[in-house]
């Protein structure tokens, strides 16, 4: 795995608000990493530290390998919060404009990114006429003129409806999976994290709690049953040889995590019990995403 | 450089300030024809071309070019922040210095065709109001003058510029600009005058209608407003914070 966006204890502070503390990222190429946050907990911040738009406070960002550069932006596309455009010009006019400042010297790349997000019909729409929708579409089809490696989003599918947002996730897939683009996109909407990414780094008020990949995690939110008993190495024999079970993990403290068979707890219990181990207690495990992350950050809120 | 320099020509397409600045600054040689249109009815004299041009760039210099031009520098500058577009401006393979310069240049080349529009628009007024004595050293000179009030109102846009991205917003640039024209006019008729970078350009028109010429030390403190300006605004591009 090679790291393409490293930040080493990045921090940004605002007079005595310190919106990013001793940030660690680790943005791997391939990825299409979720940046989960609620509002206010410095994902925009942390972007715009990573895209050199703010100065650091402390620490430092490295962007394939080096310190971030003018030249890095030839291959990095980005889109920060509320797209602009110049009023003045229509939705192609404003693409040629960023390719003239990209120094692309072919004309077809705007035709070609103009289709890629579906604009081609209103290229010749004035921007000052333009739904908040169809502005995040050309501040897309602006982050992908050059074909950037790394395409950095924050909040990507803000002011889109249902079918845009579906739209955006389908394209943002298609350029992970076709052209191997790194996504980085910051989102407070869980289920838009949940269906794209494939690691994850959770931030609350400016700290990241917890950066893993979506496999990972959902395997350590999968739906289970927690079993505490009094010998674990004769339960998990138990397990196999009479019940036929597999799929389970053991724990520390006596515990047994089952993962199948989920509706048959209490024929578990019986016959554990029946072979003579003590369970001392049973808990169905039902976290997802959105429960995983809820606890990360309440139990930051508690020990706050 | 040069591709941030035609991406600012062309971000100027259709735009309605180019129309605003043409207009307002067409404002001035109109007034000036008819008020000496007025005054020939009143006293019969005739008018001389050298006194109508001059006073045609005059009314420019004293009291619309500074807000004018301002009002263009703000635009320019401005128009990231309100347009949103600083983001994606600040995040190409281009640095932000350049693009700074890129803007200064571009409103260099406004001021100085804003100036010769003035004195294109003049020219037919004078014939309208059959002014006297036109000679082609005349025009000639006339030009030059027009060029140099151009360039000492654009001498003072570095300082418009760099209060519109400290403040993200036209209004308290155009604030000063509105402020710094007062003063430049209550200073007009003091020692003063020549020294204070808003009233040097007034300053500058109403001297030659009395064939004097301005001290060097009033060139040098323009373009020393210009540079020390310029250089500020670099400056704060290369540290600010794009945190808007």
């Amino acid at each position: 795995m090679e790291p393409i966006i490293r930040t080493y204890n990045l921090s940004k502070q605002y007079g005595t608000h310190l919106a990013v503390k001793n940030l660690n990222l680790n943005v791997n190429r391939g990825d299409i990493y979720g940046f989960l946050g609620r509002n206010g907990a410095g994902k925009s911040t942390t972007i715009r530290l990573i895209l050199s738009l703010i100065k650091p406070t402390s620490g430092y960002v490295e962007l394939f390998n080096e310190k971030p550069g003018i030249q890095s932006f030839a291959r990095i596309g980005s889109l920060v919060e509320t797209p602009g455009a110049y009023p003045n010009l229509s939705i192609k006019e404003n693409l040629e404009i960023q390719r003239q400042l990209l120094g692309i010297n072919s004309p077809i790349a705007v035709t070609e990114t103009l289709d890629l997000v579906n604009l081609t019909k209103d290229e010749d729409k004035k921007a000052s006429t333009l739904s908040t929708g169809t502005l995040q579409r050309l501040g897309l089809a602006r982050a992908l003129l050059h074909k950037p490696e790394i395409l950095i989003l924050d909040e990507p599918t803000n002011g889109l409806d249902p079918a845009g947002i579906k739209e955006i996730r389908l394209l943002l897939k298609r350029l992970s999976e076709d052209r191997k683009i790194t996504i980085f996109m910051s989102s407070h909407i869980l289920a838009e994290i949940q269906q794209l990414a494939t690691r994850i780094g959770i931030i609350h008020r400016g700290e990241l709690l917890e950066e893993i990949d979506y496999e990972e995690l959902k395997r350590k939110n999968r739906t289970y049953l927690e079993f505490k008993v009094s010998n674990p190495v004769r339960t998990t024999w138990i397990l196999e040889e009479k019940l036929q079970i597999k799929d389970y993990s053991v724990h520390e403290e006596n515990t047994i995590r089952i993962y199948s068979h989920l509706e048959n707890s209490s024929t578990i219990n019986r016959i554990l019990v029946t072979e003579n181990i003590d369970v001392s207690s049973i808990f169905l495990n039902e976290d997802n995403l959105e429960d995983h992350f809820l606890k990360l950050t309440s139990e930051v809120k508690n020990h706050a | 450089m040069l591709r941030a320099i035609q991406v600012e020509l062309k971000k100027l397409k259709k735009a309605p300030m180019i129309w605003i600045s043409f207009l307002g600054v067409s404002i001035s040689p109109i007034l000036n024809a008819l008020i000496f249109y007025y005054l020939k009815q009143l006293f019969k004299d005739s008018i001389t071309w050298e006194a109508f041009l001059i006073q045609s760039i005059s009314f420019i210099a004293v009291f619309i070019g500074i807000l004018l031009f301002s009002l263009t520098a703000t635009y320019v500058f401005g128009r990231e922040y309100t347009e949103n577009t600083i983001k994606t401006l600040f995040t190409i393979p281009l640095s932000r210095e350049s693009i700074i310069i890129a803007k200064l240049v571009i409103l260099l080349l406004w001021s100085l065709t804003l100036v010769l529009f003035a004195f294109l628009i003049t020219i037919p007024m004078g014939f309208i109001i059959r002014a006297s004595d036109l000679s082609l050293t005349l025009m000639i000179n006339s030009l030059i003058q027009y060029l140099i009030v151009g360039l000492m109102l654009y001498a003072l846009l570095p300082i418009v510029s760099l209060v519109t991205m400290l403040t993200r917003g036209y209004i308290p640039a155009m604030a000063l600009a509105g402020i710094m024209t007062m003063i430049g006019l209550i200073l007009l008729n003091s020692d003063f005058s020549i020294y204070f970078p808003w009233s040097i350009p007034g300053i500058y028109t109403i001297q030659l209608t009395q064939g004097e010429y301005l001290p060097s030390s009033s060139y040098m403190i323009m373009a020393g407003t210009f540079l020390i300006s310029s250089i500020a605004n670099l400056t704060y591009v290369r540290l600010a914070d794009i945190d808007k």
